[in-house]
């Protein structure tokens, strides 16, 4: 086997933990976030709805909004928050803590070794939290719906198939997002990769990632909503 | 003499615009310790980050001798602040160099990265993760990761730095060890006067972007220049009492 091969082999050993890292334990903050997000959905969605009598059409609305706009745009300025200041701390500490000339000194690639695996997780991990994100917000619209709001829950899961589309609301969706993934993660190992030697350098990264990273996915889903939307 | 290891000539070395050392020479003996030594921000460090290929210089050449079977040079480096990968324990940290460079059946590795923890007397640390270590253990743990891969040459960049006399005698000794075992070449710097006359063959004093003087340490302690009159004295005085 080649020492090429495994140098290879070490890299993509490292997807699986960063994986966990960036979306696993991501995943506690994205269902709570879910559950809010959903029930406040259903409660404004309830009153603006019953203005025109057509509150049967709840399950419809919350999920459209969810699975097309929301879902991807909340999901990824969470995992900014939580996954993208990770990256960039991580990789900035290893930086000025002198991990990254040990790895160079040791000839060990760092983009094969830091960079694609916490990339490729990112983009791997983002569609999967998204998804995660969208049933918990019907999930707890659906709750809010019955329990509070005392609305036919039939009525609710019918409109919800009756008009929602896989190719277009779905699909559209889930697209965002990996668009989203290579932003939030090709701006955190920018920022990690640049942070400067000094003792606010990884808190001003962290601070930039977070900052243009938000910036850059709002300003991509309205290009990318624009795009869909012509093209769908 | 011994053959060169590792000549540079002429060197040219820059920080950003700033002028570190004009026109320097340095020849590193094979299987010999070389210590360089001068006040804080002389300089050494880039020194050894050019001699180690971390860093290039402005002008001046880095020649490294070919081994037997015309391979480059193995080397190791052991930093300032150990360097050591934090989300590792001390084994995996010995084993990545291993793991990333051969493809070898895991018990082997098992025994190699044992061997070298072994020899660290770190043989029972290997579970524990650079932030549960001592300031010694750290060190001892950066030592025998910068061994992984058996080098020809060894680069420490202040071993001794931020040790209590005890840790850094044993840095010292492991050091020596090092060499004997491995038939390795180390390149160290220090400020550690006392220890570096017991552990090096030769020693290089620089001051203002030069050399001040050079030699085995009885020579260079018989220098007249008067930096490194007033460099070596009250170190030597002063860890001599702090021996005592």
């Amino acid at each position: 086997m080649s020492a090429q091969y495994q140098e290879k082999k070490v890299g993509l050993y490292q997807i699986i933990p960063q994986t966990f890292v960036i979306g696993a334990q991501t995943i506690s903050i994205i269902v709570l976030s879910a559950l809010f997000v959903g029930s406040v959905l259903a409660i404004q969605g309830n009153y603006i709805l019953g203005m025109f009598a057509a509150t049967d059409q709840l399950g419809q609305f919350v999920a459209l909004s969810v699975l097309r706009e929301l879902g991807p745009v909340i999901t990824g300025l969470l995992f900014i928050g939580r996954s993208g200041s990770t990256i960039t701390s991580e990789v900035g500490i290893m930086k000025l803590t002198d991990q990254m000339n040990a790895l160079k000194s040791m000839k060990i690639d760092i983009s094969k070794y830091i960079l694609y695996p916490r990339f490729i997780s990112s983009i791997i991990s983002l569609p999967l939290l998204t998804m995660l994100f969208n049933a918990f917000a019907i999930v707890g619209a659906f709750a809010v719906a019955h329990y509070s709001l005392h609305l036919d829950t039939g009525l609710f899961l019918i409109s919800i198939n009756r008009y929602v589309s896989f190719k277009n609301d779905v699909i559209t969706g889930l697209l965002k997002t990996l668009f989203f993934g290579v932003i939030t993660a090709t701006l955190a190992l920018y920022y990690g990769i640049n942070t400067t030697k000094s003792a606010s350098g990884v808190a001003e990264a962290s601070t930039k990632t977070v900052v243009y990273s938000s910036i850059a996915i709002l300003l991509c889903d309205y290009i990318l909503t624009s795009m869909l939307m012509r093209l769908w | 003499m011994n053959e060169p290891l590792l000549q540079a000539k002429n060197l040219h070395i820059y920080h950003d615009k700033q002028c570190i050392f004009r026109n320097i020479d340095v020849t590193i003996e094979a299987n010999k310790t070389t210590a360089f030594m001068g006040p804080s921000g002389v300089g050494k460090s880039s020194l050894l980050q050019v001699l180690s290929g971390q860093k290039k210089q402005r002008s001046g050449t880095v020649l490294h001798a070919k081994q037997k079977n015309n391979q480059a040079l193995k080397t190791g480096i052991l930093f300032q602040n150990n360097a050591l990968l934090l989300h590792l324990t001390v084994f995996e940290n010995v084993a990545l160099p291993i793991r990333y460079h051969y493809h070898l059946p895991e018990p082997l590795i098992h025994e190699l990265v044992m061997m070298k923890l072994h020899a660290v007397n770190l043989a029972h640390a290997g579970e524990l993760y650079p932030e549960q270590l001592s300031g010694g253990m750290s060190r001892r743990a950066a030592i025998a990761r910068s061994i992984a891969l058996d080098p020809n040459i060894i680069f420490y960049d202040e071993p001794f730095a931020g040790q209590d006399p005890i840790n850094a005698e044993s840095v010292a000794k492991l050091i020596k060890k090092m060499n004997t075992y491995l038939d390795a070449t180390s390149i160290i710097i220090t400020h550690e006067v006392h220890l570096t006359l017991q552990l090096a063959d030769y020693i290089y004093i620089f001051d203002k972007q030069r050399i001040a003087a050079q030699g085995k340490p009885k020579e260079v302690l018989r220098a007249e220049n008067p930096f490194v009159q007033s460099f070596l004295s009250p170190n030597i005085m002063r860890q001599s009492q702090r021996s005592a």
